[in-house]
């Protein structure tokens, strides 16, 4: 049996399915992150300690670098997606590679980071800033991952799909594209918010 | 059709550019006079957080309404965002209400120097401080 509304426009949302459920899904999520960001507004003004934690240790090229990575990846992502709009498949292979690269690279600045701060004795329980820093740099980088997970199928075995249902892959890199674009977002963010301000 | 695309390649290597420097632009900003400011008068750090909370919104923006296709979207997808921001703004204000009093702080909270957070505490404080309340 055949799933409706993953290719065809569903009439009464004006979409297909996969479309409104990633954007639900994206909606949870600005509430996950959301909480975060609150918890960290409150620690920030409630804590009378906040400015000896040594917020202005954290390393801002390596931040910048990985702002300026993932924004390319972002760019790479939506190219892959219109690389099948214009049923360049080849295309399409360039750019998913380059945006799984990019991911690994965004992984292993933030593997370096973290270890550059655990060799000088800085964990999360060390104080509320590492807390909150660790705890959302965390959550986001895990977004990375599954980002990849979702990115790698799509570039290796999930590529047959192109073969039986064309449309269908296209709609998939649109949805995984949504989700990575929303990743960047949340790394928009964060930057000023834990490395600048 | 394949027109429609061509100019959507050519958008999204404008946004890619504007990223970019709006990117330096934030470091730049928080370098050469955010940090002087940040470490000189307590009042001009809402300000500083403010620009680059702006930037910061300013970028996203743009991701959002090209990468993410939502300048030209259904409305059901406006409205599931809609609902969302909503409930984010509440979200963001709960702590503001707590700092300002609109929800009473919690006495006796461990301070990581060892001390106990209480409202004793906070008056005295404020009493070096200057008082901000």
């Amino acid at each position: 049996m055949k799933i409706p509304y993953n290719e065809e426009i569903r009439p009464d949302t004006g979409l297909y399915n996969a479309k409104l459920g990633i954007w639900l899904f994206l909606a949870s999520e600005v509430m996950l992150f959301g909480g975060l960001f609150s918890a960290y507004i409150l620690l920030r003004l409630t804590d009378p300690n906040w400015m000896n934690y040594g917020q202005d240790a954290l390393n801002v090229p390596l931040a910048t670098l990985n702002t300026v990575v993932l924004i390319t990846s972002s760019v790479t992502m939506v190219m892959s997606w219109v690389s099948l709009k214009l049923k360049d498949l080849k295309k399409y292979k360039m750019y998913m590679g380059a945006t799984l690269l990019c991911s690994f690279i965004f992984l292993i600045i933030k593997y370096f980071e973290y270890t550059a701060k655990f060799d000088h004795g800085l964990y999360p329980s060390t104080n509320n800033f590492l807390a909150v820093y660790f705890t959302i740099t965390g959550l986001h980088g895990l977004h990375i991952i599954g980002g990849i997970a979702v990115n790698g199928y799509f570039y290796g075995p999930g590529i047959k799909m192109w073969d039986s249902e064309p449309e269908r892959f296209t709609n998939r890199i649109e949805i995984a594209g949504l989700y990575w674009h929303f990743v960047d977002l949340v790394w928009i963010f964060l930057f000023p918010a834990l490395y600048l301000l | 059709m394949s027109n429609d695309i061509q100019h959507h390649i050519n958008v999204y290597k404008k946004v890619f550019i504007a990223l970019l420097i709006l990117t330096v632009l934030t470091v730049a900003a928080s370098y050469f006079e955010f940090i002087i400011i940040y470490k000189t008068s307590g009042s001009m750090i809402f300000l500083s957080i403010a620009i680059g909370i702006a930037i910061a919104t300013f970028k996203a923006y743009l991701v959002a309404a090209n990468f993410m296709h939502l300048n030209d979207e259904k409305p059901i997808i406006y409205q599931t965002l809609a609902g969302t921001v909503f409930a984010l703004i509440i979200l963001f204000f709960m702590p503001l209400m707590w700092h300002n009093d609109g929800l009473k702080s919690p006495d006796n909270v461990p301070l990581q120097n060892g001390n106990v957070y209480n409202s004793d505490f906070e008056s005295h404080h404020d009493e070096h401080e200057g008082g901000h309340h």
